[in-house]
C-alpha cells in the first residue's frame, strides 16, 4: 500500500472511530486494524490524541475579532464603535439598522446588560419578527464570543412550549456580540396574575408550567440565573414563557468566585431581589439558584410582596439579610400591609379576604415557599421537578413530599456526555437502583411509612450523587484516553467512595460489592478484594451470617481470592456461599445458580475436579432448561473445564465451543466476555493435540484482552503462557520464552513475588531451555528456583514436584541419568501419593525418556530399565 | 495602535486586492512583500518576550491592525477569504523566522532542527512550540497538503470553518473532519505520544 493510500485509509478509519464510544470503539479499531499492527498502533496513537486535544490549537495564534466573512455586514457606519471606548450607548442603533442579518424594526428597551430591541430577518421568507439583543459594549471581555460560540447552540437547542426559543447569535461588524431570541408579546407573570385576578390555585398552575420549563432546562445543565418576573412573560393565551435562558452566565461565567467589586457591579445590573445568598456572595451558582429564584417569585405570586424589604440596602447589606434572616412565612406576611400594598388589595386580586388568603397559604404552602428559600443551597428543593411536585400534591390534597431528585437528570445528561464511562455507571446504577430499591422494599414492608420512602430517596440521591462524581473523574478531559477511563475512573474514586456513605452502612456495602465485582472483571484483583472484604464485613455486621447478600458478595471474594492464588481460603468461602442455594430438600434453586457457578469455578481453580463433577453437571442441567438464562454460558464452560480435566479433551472443546457461539451470538464475536471460554477452547484443543485450532483460539484471546483490559490484566498473562506452550511445542523457543517471561512479568506485578504461577513460569522457561539444547542453563535456574520457592511454598506443593520433575528431565537432557532417575523417581513417587495427575503423568513421561536412555546406553543397565519401565506404568 | 502606519499603504494594498480578485496574477506578486511587511511588523509585536507568542496579550491589537491593513468594506468577501488565506501563509512564515532568528540568538548558532523530544519537553496544552508545529506541518504536508493547509489557515490565519471550506473548495463538514484528524496527529506529535513517528514515513 502507498503512503498516499494508507494515509487515507487512517483518516477514513479515524472518521468512523470517532463515531464510537468506549469498548464499542475499542471493537471498532481491533475490527478494522484486524491483521495490521502498524495501522492499529498509528489509528489508537490518533484516537489518543484526539481524546486529549481538546484546546489544542483550538485558538488561532492570532484570533481575529469583529470580521465574519460569512455574513455581509454592510453596517460600516457602526464600525466606529471599537470595542476600545468606554461604554457605547446602546441606543446608537437606529431603527433600519441591520445587526447581522437582522434588520432592527424598534427598539423594546434595556436590559441590565443589553439594549433590546425588536426585528425582523431580512432573508426569512416569513419574516419572522425575532428580539434581538445587543450586549453592552463595556460588558464585552476577550472571551466572550467564544463562550458564545461554544454556548450558542445548546442554548439554541432548549426546545420547550415556555421557554423563549433562542434562535441566532453572532457579532456585529463592530465584534458586540448580540443574541436573536422569539419574540414573546406578554406581560410579566406577577402583573399577569394581578390582571387578571388569579386564584391561588391558577396561580400554582401557572407556576408549575414555569417550573416545568426550568426543569427542562435543568436536564440539559442550562441554569438561567436571572430569574424574574421580567423575564418570565405571560402572553394573551395564558402562557408562560421563559425569556433569556443561560444568558447570565455568558455574559459573566466568572460570577463564580469572583471578587466583591465584580459581584457588585453584577448586582447593580441585575435585580437583587431574586438573587439566591451564594449568587449575591459570588459563590458558585447551581441550579438551587434557580430554585431560590423561583421561591422568591411564589413568595410573591402568593403574598403579593418579596420576601425581604430590600429598598436600597448596600450589596454587603443585601449579603447579610439574605444569609442570615429568614423571611416572614407568606401566611404572615399577607396580614398587614407592606412594601407599599394593601393587604386587602392583594388578597382580592386572589378572590379571597385577607384572613382567607392567610389560612389558605398557612402549612403546606408556606412550607413549600420556605423551603424553597432556605439560604443553605442543599438544603432547598433539590430540583424544579421537586419543587413543581411539593406544589402539585398540594394542590391535589396529597400530604407533601417529593419524588426522586434532580441528580438523575443531571446523570441521564452526563451518561449521553461520557458513553466512555456509561458502561460502569450503568452497573453501579443498576446494582444500586435495583440491588437497594430491592433490598429497602423489604425493610420498607416492614416498617411501611413515610420515613422509609424519605431514607430511600435521600440514599438514592447520595448514590447518583457519587456516580455522578465519578462521570466527571471519567471525563475523557480529565483521564487520558478512552482505553483507561473506565478503570481510572474507579480507581479516583475510591477514596470518595471510603468517605461516603459512612453513615449508611448498608448502601455502602452495596456499593462496595458493585466496584469489587467491576475491578474483578477488569481483573484488577487486588484492588477487588478490599472492596469485596469491605463489603462483606459490612454486611455481615448489618445482616448476620445468613443473608442471601452474604452469599453474592462470598461467592464474588471466593473468585477473587482464588485468581489471586488463595485457593484454600477461596474454597471454604465458596463452600459458605452455596448453603444458601439449596432448599431444605437439596433441590438446587435456580437462582442461586450465580452462586453453584461459581463454586465450580472456585473449585476448578483449586483443580479439585472431582469435586466439581457433581456440581458443574447439575449447574449445566439445570441452566439447560432456560436458555434464556445468562449463567447457561457459565454453566457450559465451567462443565467443559471439568471434562477437560478429566481428559474428555473433544467433548470438552464441543462444550467451550458452544459457550463461545453462545456469546458471540448475544454479545458479538469480539466482545470482551469472550476472552475466557476461546482461551479455554484453545487449551482443550491443544489437549486434543489440535495445535493450529488452539494458536488461532489462544490468539483470538489475546486480541479481546489487549483491547479491553490493557496490557497489565493476569488474565493476560495467562493467555501469554498458553500461547507460549504452544509455541514451545512447536520448537519456537525464542517467542516461547518471550510469551512466558511477558506472563511471569505481569503476574509478579499483579499478585506479588510470591505467587505460585511465577514457579510454574520458572519450570516451563527451563523446559524450554532443555528443547532448546541448553540443559545446563536449565539445571542452573531450576536449582535456584527450588531453592527460593522451599521456603514460601514448603515440599508439598504440586509446582515443587513438578520442578524436581523438570531437574530430573533436564539432568537427563544433560547425560547424568544417575542423577535424573534419583529426582524423578521421588518426585514421581509423591505425585502419585498426592494424586496430582498431571505430574504423576508428567514424571511416568520422563520415567519412559530415562528408560530409554538407559536402553540406548552403550553401557546398558537392562535391569535398571526394567525397574523403571515397571514404575513407568501407572 | 497602528494606525499611522497602515494608513499609508492602505490604498496601495485595497488596490492590489482588487487587481488580485480580478484575476491579475501580478497583483499578487505585488501584493506580497507589502503584506508581508506589514505582518512582520505584527509578528514582532507576537513574539516580543519570552513566551509571549503564547499569551498574546496584544492579540486585539494586532488584530485590529491586521484588518486595517485594506479597505474591507470595498473588497468582496470572496476575495477577503483569499486574502485572510494569503495572510495565514505569510503569517507563519513571518512568525517561523521570528522563531528560528530568536532561537538562534539564544543558541549562537543558526541551527534549524529543533529536536522534538525537545519541543515536547515544555508541552503547552494550548499552543504548540512553532517551530516543532512548523516541521510537523512540513511533515503533514507531505502526507496530505491540504490537511497542512487546513492547520495553517485556521491556526495562523484565523479563518472559520466556511471560510476555509470556501478557499480549499471543499464542504464545511470536510474541513471539520480533516481539521480534527489532523490536529490529533499534530497533537500526538508535538506532545510526544509517538516519539518514534514511525509510521508512514514521509516520501522522499
Amino acid at each position: 500500500m502507498s503512503e498516499v493510500t494508507s494515509w487515507h485509509r487512517l483518516g477514513a478509519l479515524f472518521d468512523q472511530a470517532i463515531g464510537y464510544e468506549g469498548t464499542e470503539r475499542v471493537a471498532f479499531v481491533e475490527g478494522a486494524c484486524a491483521g495490521d499492527p502498524e495501522l492499529r498502533r498509528a489509528l489508537v496513537t490518533l484516537l489518543e490524541a484526539d481524546a486529549t486535544a481538546d484546546g489544542f490549537m483550538d485558538e488561532a495564534i492570532i484570533p481575529r475579532r469583529g470580521e465574519t466573512l460569512g455574513e455581509p455586514s454592510p453596517e460600516a457606519e457602526t464600525a466606529g464603535d471599537s470595542a476600545d471606548q468606554p461604554s457605547v450607548v446602546p441606543d446608537a442603533i437606529r431603527v433600519g439598522q441591520r445587526l447581522g442579518p437582522y434588520r432592527v424594526l424598534r427598539p423594546l428597551g434595556h436590559g441590565g446588560m443589553s439594549a433590546v430591541y425588536l426585528a425582523v430577518r431580512d432573508d426569512d421568507t416569513f419574516q419572522r419578527r425575532v428580539v434581538v439583543k445587543l450586549v453592552r459594549a463595556d460588558l464585552q471581555d476577550a472571551d466572550l464570543e467564544r463562550r458564545l460560540r461554544t454556548e450558542r447552540h445548546i442554548l439554541a437547542s432548549l426546545d420547550h412550549p415556555n421557554i423563549a426559543r433562542l434562535f441566532d447569535g453572532g457579532t456585529t461588524a463592530d465584534g458586540r456580540p448580540f443574541f436573536a431570541m422569539e419574540y414573546v408579546e406578554g406581560v410579566p407573570i406577577t402583573d399577569y396574575a394581578d390582571q387578571h385576578e388569579l386564584s391561588v390555585d391558577e396561580r400554582l398552575t401557572l407556576f408549575r408550567k414555569v417550573l416545568g420549563a426550568v426543569q427542562y432546562a435543568h436536564q440539559n445543565l442550562i441554569i438561567h440565573r436571572d430569574l424574574k418576573p421580567s423575564n418570565i412573560l405571560v402572553d394573551a393565551a395564558g402562557e408562560p414563557k421563559l425569556l433569556d435562558f443561560g444568558i447570565a452566565k455568558l455574559l459573566n461565567p466568572d460570577l463564580a468566585a469572583t471578587d466583591a467589586h465584580a459581584t457588585a457591579t453584577w448586582l447593580r445590573l441585575m435585580t437583587p431581589h431574586y438573587a439566591s445568598p451564594e449568587q449575591v456572595r459570588g459563590k458558585l451558582v447551581g441550579m438551587p439558584s434557580d430554585v431560590y429564584s423561583l421561591g422568591v417569585l411564589l413568595y410573591e405570586l402568593l403574598a403579593g410582596r418579596l420576601p425581604f424589604d430590600l429598598g436600597n440596602a448596600t450589596p454587603g447589606e443585601i449579603e447579610r439579610i439574605l444569609t442570615e434572616r429568614d423571611p416572614p412565612r407568606p401566611s404572615a406576611a399577607v396580614l398587614g400591609p407592606a412594601q407599599g400594598k394593601d393587604e386587602t388589595e392583594v388578597a382580592r386580586q386572589r378572590a379571597l379576604g385577607p384572613r382567607e388568603l392567610g389560612r389558605t397559604l398557612t402549612g403546606d404552602l408556606d412550607a413549600i415557599v420556605m423551603k424553597a428559600l432556605r439560604s443553605a443551597p442543599q438544603r432547598r428543593y433539590a430540583t424544579a421537578e421537586r419543587f413543581a411536585d411539593d406544589v402539585r400534591r398540594f394542590q391535589q390534597c396529597l400530604p407533601v413530599g417529593a419524588r426522586e431528585g434532580s441528580l438523575r437528570y443531571r446523570f441521564g445528561k452526563l451518561l449521553r456526555r461520557h458513553r466512555m464511562a456509561a458502561a460502569v455507571a450503568a452497573s453501579l446504577m443498576l446494582a444500586l437502583g435495583v440491588g437497594s430499591a430491592g433490598m429497602l422494599a423489604k425493610q420498607a414492608e416492614v416498617l411501611r411509612g413515610r420515613e422509609v420512602a424519605e431514607r430511600e430517596r435521600n440514599q438514592r440521591e447520595a448514590v447518583l450523587a457519587l456516580v455522578l462524581d465519578i462521570l466527571q473523574v471519567a471525563d475523557p478531559n480529565v483521564s487520558r484516553g478512552a482505553s483507561f477511563t473506565v478503570r481510572e475512573a474507579l480507581e479516583s474514586s475510591a477514596p470518595k467512595l471510603r468517605q461516603s456513605l459512612a453513615d449508611q452502612p448498608a448502601l455502602r456495602a452495596e456499593l462496595l460489592h458493585t466496584t469489587g465485582t467491576i475491578f474483578h472483571n477488569l481483573g484488577l484483583w487486588s484492588r477487588s478484594r478490599v472492596d469485596l472484604e469491605e463489603a462483606l464485613s459490612l454486611r455481615r455486621a448489618l445482616f448476620g451470617d445468613d443473608h442471601p447478600s452474604i452469599g453474592e458478595t462470598r461467592s464474588r471474594l471466593a473468585l477473587v481470592l482464588a485468581n489471586l492464588g488463595d485457593v484454600e481460603t477461596a474454597r471454604r468461602m465458596s463452600t459458605l456461599a452455596t448453603a444458601t442455594a439449596r432448599d431444605a430438600a437439596g433441590t438446587l434453586n435456580v437462582d442461586a445458580l450465580d452462586l453453584i457457578n461459581n463454586h465450580v469455578t472456585v473449585l476448578c481453580a483449586a483443580h479439585d475436579y472431582q469435586a466439581a463433577e457433581a456440581p458443574s453437571a447439575e449447574a449445566l442441567a439445570l441452566a439447560r432448561r432456560s436458555t434464556e438464562r445468562p449463567e447457561l454460558v457459565t454453566a457450559l464452560v465451567n462443565r467443559a473445564m471439568v471434562l477437560l480435566n478429566h481428559g474428555e479433551h473433544l467433548a470438552a472443546a464441543e462444550l467451550f465451543q458452544q459457550g463461545v457461539d453462545l456469546l458471540a451470538l448475544q454479545l458479538g464475536d469480539d466482545h470482551p466476555r469472550l476472552a475466557n471460554p476461546l482461551s479455554n477452547l484453545g487449551s482443550a484443543r491443544r489437549r486434543a493435540g489440535d495445535l493450529d485450532g488452539a494458536q488461532a483460539a489462544f490468539e483470538k484471546t489475546l486480541a479481546i484482552q489487549q483491547a479491553t483490559l490493557g496490557e497489565e490484566s493476569p488474565t493476560l498473562a495467562i493467555t501469554l503462557n498458553n500461547l507460549a506452550s504452544i509455541f514451545a511445542v512447536r520448537g519456537e523457543h525464542t517467542r516461547a520464552t518471550e510469551a512466558y517471561r511477558r506472563a511471569a512479568t505481569i503476574f509478579a506485578r499483579q499478585s506479588g513475588s510470591d505467587h505460585p504461577r511465577l514457579l510454574f513460569l520458572d519450570i516451563r522457561i527451563a523446559q524450554v531451555q532443555i528443547d532448546a539444547g541448553a540443559p545446563e542453563a536449565a539445571i542452573a535456574a531450576l536449582q535456584k528456583s527450588l531453592e527460593q520457592w522451599r521456603p514460601i511454598l514448603g515440599e508439598d506443593h504440586r509446582f515443587m514436584t513438578l520442578a524436581e520433575l523438570a531437574l530430573g528431565q533436564a539432568w537427563l537432557a544433560a547425560g547424568d541419568l544417575e542423577t535424573a532417575e534419583t529426582m524423578l523417581r521421588a518426585a514421581h513417587a509423591r505425585a502419585l501419593e498426592r494424586g496430582w495427575d498431571r505430574e504423576a503423568a508428567e514424571g511416568a513421561e520422563y520415567l519412559g525418556a530415562l528408560e530409554s536412555a538407559f536402553h540406548n546406553n552403550a553401557l546398558g543397565i537392562p535391569e535398571r530399565a526394567a525397574s523403571l519401565a515397571a514404575s513407568a506404568v501407572p | 495602535m497602528t494606525e499611522e502606519a497602515t494608513q499609508a499603504d492602505q490604498p496601495s494594498i485595497t488596490a492590489l486586492l482588487a487587481a488580485w480578485g480580478h484575476g491579475d496574477g501580478r497583483a499578487l506578486d505585488a501584493l506580497m512583500p507589502l503584506v508581508y511587511g506589514h505582518l512582520r511588523a505584527l509578528g514582532a509585536n507576537i513574539l516580543r518576550g519570552e513566551r509571549a507568542q503564547h499569551t498574546l496579550a496584544s492579540a486585539a491589537l494586532v488584530n485590529e491592525a491586521f484588518l486595517r491593513m485594506a479597505d474591507m468594506e470595498k473588497i468582496s468577501w470572496n476575495d477577503r477569504a483569499h486574502f485572510f488565506a494569503l495572510c495565514a501563509r505569510l503569517m507563519r512564515q513571518v512568525l517561523i523566522d521570528h522563531a528560528r532568528k530568536h532561537l538562534a540568538s539564544k543558541r549562537g548558532s543558526g541551527s534549524e532542527d529543533l529536536p522534538l523530544h525537545e519541543a515536547a519537553a515544555e508541552p503547552d496544552r494550548r499552543h504548540p512550540d512553532l517551530l516543532a508545529l512548523d516541521q510537523a506541518l512540513r511533515r503533514l504536508a507531505e502526507r496530505n497538503p491540504q490537511q497542512a493547509r487546513i492547520v495553517e489557515l485556521r491556526y495562523f490565519g484565523g479563518l472559520d470553518r466556511e471560510e476555509i471550506a470556501l478557499v480549499l473548495g471543499i464542504s464545511s463538514a470536510t474541513v471539520t473532519r480533516r481539521w480534527r484528524m489532523a490536529r490529533a496527529w499534530l497533537c500526538s506529535q508535538l506532545r510526544g505520544y509517538d516519539e518514534s513517528s514511525s509510521w508512514a514515513p514521509a516520501r522522499r
